[in-house]
């Protein structure tokens, strides 16, 4: 699994691609938690590279979007492929994220908050 | 049909070849029962090496303290007809599978989702405690068609 990090003026990108289980899943929670105690409250995560998905890697991600939440921001997931889409919805964890089609947009989605 | 049989050392790293190896195994099996090529996105496939993604990663977080070094988990495949079986099996206590709760979808839980998932993904799962050893079998059926994976 590989992690890309860019950060703008109005929240921080992780771009991940490969494999997200639950071998690396507390690296993501790590790097996460790193960017929170910088300030770091708006989080895109760009899932479009992701090819698996298990429920380690989405444990993470709910217990980050826990962590920036309870600082009033947010994180957006953008473009999962089906199979890790399925994962959100069999385990009804889709209601609690944004999702959109594409980084860009999940960025944007900030500046008009 | 012959029993493939994967040993495979309990950290989480490794586990996750008993993922790997179980898509790709689910790919061949695909091949000879049906005569086409799985393509990308298979239902079947991607259900397959979640379900036994979980199984194996389930098996290293409850691998036995009194023998870290030595912990093996052995995930077995068998084609039967067009059912494929995956046998997970470990040495870990006993765990009472019937009484596994279903997550608290509300409260939104970080941890807890692998026995559920493995459920849903599957056609039948059944657990057995045999001679010291946890059996988790999972049994998926190769349907006709390419199934896409929101079929």
């Amino acid at each position: 699994m590989e992690i890309q990090t860019k950060q703008n003026d109005t929240c921080v990108t992780l771009t991940l691609s490969g494999r997200f289980d639950a071998s690396v899943a507390g690296s993501i929670k790590e790097t996460i938690s790193e960017l929170i105690d910088r300030d770091n409250i708006h989080y895109v995560i760009d899932l479009s590279d992701v090819s698996y998905m298990d429920s380690g890697g989405l444990g993470s991600l709910v217990a980050s979007l826990r962590r920036v939440r309870e600082r009033e921001g947010d994180i957006k997931l953008s473009a999962p492929n089906c199979n890790v889409r399925k994962v959100f919805e069999l385990t009804r964890t889709h209601r609690i994220f944004e999702f959109y089609d594409n980084s860009t947009l999940a960025a944007q989605s900030f500046q008009s908050a | 049909m012959e029993q493939l049989e994967l040993k495979i050392p309990a950290t989480l790293e490794q586990a996750q070849l008993g993922a790997i190896a179980a898509a790709n195994i689910a790919a061949a099996y695909y091949r000879i029962v049906t005569g086409q090529d799985p393509g990308k996105d298979n239902a079947f496939i991607n259900a397959v090496e979640l379900a036994v993604g979980e199984a194996c990663t389930n098996s290293v977080k409850h691998c036995c303290s009194q023998c870290p070094e030595e912990c093996r988990l052995t995930v077995c495949f068998e084609l039967e007809d067009r059912k494929l079986m995956v046998m997970i099996k470990d040495c870990n206590a006993p765990f009472p599978f019937d009484q596994a709760p279903v997550p608290d979808f509300e409260a939104v839980p970080e941890s807890g989702y692998g026995l559920y998932l493995i459920e849903q993904t599957m056609d039948e799962v059944h657990y057995l405690h045999q001679d010291g050893q946890n059996i988790l079998t999972l049994i998926k059926t190769i349907k006709d068609g390419k199934a896409k994976c929101s079929q």
